[in-house]
């Protein structure tokens, strides 16, 4: 407490405040949303090493399919076991335009940074109004995505972090419900565009609990349809969302080169 | 250093059947320091030659045994007056020792200060310290105690003194390892740990208190997974430590599930005594007692032996005198100031009380406790963390354990607040241990 702190502060401040390095120059001219997202991941951050990783991945993987209601368990199972996945979906969204401007400028969804009552009002058959009916429909809000604890780079953090948020948005998109079979089905075109292996483990042991309707209907039609979607698609991860809420949904389909889902008797 | 016997005896040992000489010789190297020479010499075949050679160094010279013998000259007036000088000789050395003594005192006489110009300087010095923010010592923190501490001491008048002494005595035990033990009001900013974090005091009762918020639930669990079941060996002995007797009022502090409360009850109804016991359970956080009350609910206990109550360790609602036995498990480390929930469980036990606490406390042993280390850090937050989705919980328990006082300095403590026959016992090699002390 009474240490002359001064001494030992000196040069680092000193260092600060005479050479600001670019990086920093660079991060204030744009938006604060960067901030908030780096603030976030060192409040939430937990450093492991790799005995602890392994423990995780394992016993993770174990209680997700004990239990996959528990949210927690499939994030976590994301975060340990998916740094090469991650390093491919960084590396397709650096080779795009919109991908780069996203990881750019960092930017969150959730109930805070995304004004729902606006996006309410918006006209039918955009995303926006699709998108909120989804939420409303369904019961979910954009908050309830876990906040990134392993993963010790901020920009791969992100990454996990976004497709986390973007998770809904795809459902929205696709036109997937929220049960089991919406969730294998979105789960598959995840897996096969983002290589991550807890999409991976959840697009095959999912549909072990799907009902025998449920089953039917996935192996005739869910399933042929989520892996030509998830293989003619784009990278569902390099939309902007945040810059598309006015734009109608067929158009982004026909951009993003999606066909919607048509069950034949319905 | 002085001889003070040479003789040459005929010790009538028959070598050869020629006689033995025996040269006996004793220096007094100092006050208690003899050595003893005794060569025996043969005189027969093939010439003199030494049959035997002992020393003997000896150090407390008073005892019989390191006395010469005298079996050989019993009686003989020389060896008396010789025995006699021996003796005299050596009261000379002690008191040469203590002259040596004077003497190196007088021969600084110049540095020599007197008792009270030396308290005097003393008192300055901690004056220094505390006014002056740029003094700087190891330990800085210490060293301000301490010196403030000397500054009550000085300032409080013969009178006051006294008073204190006859209200309480307290035992001056070592305070150099414990921060949190000094009653200073006006440090509430003070720091202290959360497991390897510091926080302000003011906070840590909330961290705490949102610790246990979100683990309340699956507390129980957790206990018997990270333990592997032991913990409930750990506080059936508590109990049998405890062995209560008829007409037991128990405090259990920290008690929010019931565990140590519902052994209290079995063990009195095993004993048929429960008619006359009584268990208040005490918790600062109300989820964790709303647990115990529904466990007590389901194991179906008579609602009349246990009490429930919310309230703070550190300042209990209850009077004084008014339980004689108090036990706090596992819920010491997460108070802020253990001095003052030891101090409040003296107010609240009678005459004759005992205080009980059952806490993690510091493995002796090396290789034990690095595998103790091992699983504490690298599984127990990953197995908290797959049970319950709360890793920095589970963090901060094993940091908190290793925050923690280990078993001399809690004694220590709990004396100084004025309990006696305070002892412990390690339970585990020292993974936990039970710490008991009576208020006499």
């Amino acid at each position: 407490m009474y240490t002359s702190n001064k001494t030992m502060l000196k040069f680092p401040t000193y260092k600060k405040l005479w050479f600001p390095p670019l990086q920093n120059l660079v991060q204030m001219s744009t938006t604060t949303t960067s901030n908030t997202f780096e603030n976030d991941f060192h409040k939430n951050h937990i450093q492991i090493n790799n005995f602890q990783r392994g423990l995780l991945t394992v016993g993770s993987a174990f209680m997700s399919i004990v239990d996959p209601y528990r949210a927690d368990m499939i994030a976590c199972l994301g975060e340990t076991a998916g740094t090469s996945a991650i390093m491919y979906m960084m590396r397709k969204m650096e080779s795009s335009e919109e991908g780069a401007e996203i990881l750019r400028q960092k930017p969150r969804i959730n109930s805070q940074t995304v004004d729902l009552d606006k996006l309410k009002k918006y006209p039918e058959g955009t995303l926006g109004r699709t998108y909120t009916r989804f939420l409303e429909d369904n019961n979910v809000t954009p908050d309830s995505r876990l906040p990134v604890q392993f993963i010790d780079d901020v920009n791969a953090a992100y990454v996990l972090q976004r497709y986390r948020e973007a998770h809904d948005l795809f459902h929205a998109i696709l036109g997937m419900p929220t049960n089991m079979l919406g969730e294998v089905t979105v789960k598959w075109i995840e897996a096969i565009q983002t290589k991550l292996p807890m999409c991976i483990g959840a697009a095959i042991f999912g549909p072990v609990r799907l009902k025998l309707k449920h089953r039917n209907l996935y192996k005739n039609y869910y399933l042929p349809w989520a892996l030509e979607t998830a293989h003619n698609s784009k990278f569902l991860l390099n939309t902007f969302f945040e810059k598309r809420w006015e734009q109608p949904l067929n158009e982004l389909h026909k951009e993003l080169n999606i066909k919607p889902l048509v069950l034949p008797n319905t | 250093m002085a001889i003070v016997e040479n003789h040459i005896a005929d010790t009538g040992v028959r070598h050869g059947a020629k006689p033995v000489k025996e040269i006996r010789g004793c220096c007094v190297l100092g006050s208690r320091i003899t050595l003893q020479v005794s060569i025996k010499v043969g005189l027969g075949y093939p010439g003199p030659h030494l049959t035997s050679c002992v020393t003997f160094l000896n150090l407390f010279p008073d005892t019989k045994m390191d006395r010469p013998s005298t079996s050989t000259r019993y009686g003989d007036p020389d060896y008396e007056k010789q025995l006699l000088k021996w003796y005299d000789e050596i009261e000379d050395d002690d008191n040469e020792i203590d002259n040596v003594e004077e003497s190196e005192h007088d021969s600084c006489s110049e540095l020599e200060i007197s008792d009270d110009e030396y308290e005097e300087r003393e008192l300055y010095q901690s004056e220094q310290a505390v006014s002056d923010p740029e003094y700087q010592d190891n330990d800085s923190e210490q060293v301000l105690e301490k010196s403030k501490e000397l500054i009550d001491e000085k300032e409080s008048t013969p009178e006051e003194k006294s008073e204190n002494d006859q209200s309480r005595t307290k035992a001056k035990g070592p305070k150099s390892c414990i921060t949190t033990t000094h009653s200073n009001p006006e440090d509430s900013d003070k720091e202290t740990h959360f497991g390897f974090q510091t926080v302000k005091e003011s906070e840590k009762g909330q961290k705490v208190y949102s610790v246990f918020e979100n683990v309340a639930s699956s507390y129980d669990k957790m206990n018997d997974l990270m333990s592997m079941g032991i913990h409930r060996v750990w506080k059936d002995i508590l109990m049998c430590r405890l062995g209560p007797t008829e007409n037991t009022k128990l405090l259990d502090m920290a008690g929010g599930t019931g565990d140590v409360a519902f052994r209290f009850v079995n063990y009195t109804k095993n004993d048929n005594i429960e008619k006359s016991c009584h268990v208040t359970v005490c918790d600062i956080n109300a989820d964790m007692l709303d647990v115990g009350k529904s466990r007590s609910k389901a194991l179906g206990h008579d609602p009349a032996l246990i009490s429930w109550q919310q309230a703070d360790a550190e300042n209990l609602p209850f009077k004084d005198n008014s339980f004689n036995a108090y036990t706090i498990a596992f819920g010491m480390r997460n108070c802020t100031r253990i001095d003052k929930v030891i101090r409040e469980a003296y107010r609240v036990l009678e005459p004759g009380g005992r205080f009980m606490c059952l806490e993690f406390s510091h493995v002796e042993n090396d290789a034990f406790r690095w595998l103790y280390d091992q699983y504490s850090f690298q599984i127990i937050p990953v197995m908290g963390h797959l049970l319950t989705g709360q890793w920095q919980a589970y963090q901060y328990l094993v940091e908190s354990i290793r925050q923690f006082p280990d078993q001399e300095t809690l004694k220590e403590m709990i004396e100084q607040e004025g309990f006696r026959e305070v002892s412990y016992e390690n339970l585990s090699l020292g993974i936990v241990a039970i710490h008991s002390g009576f208020k006499l």
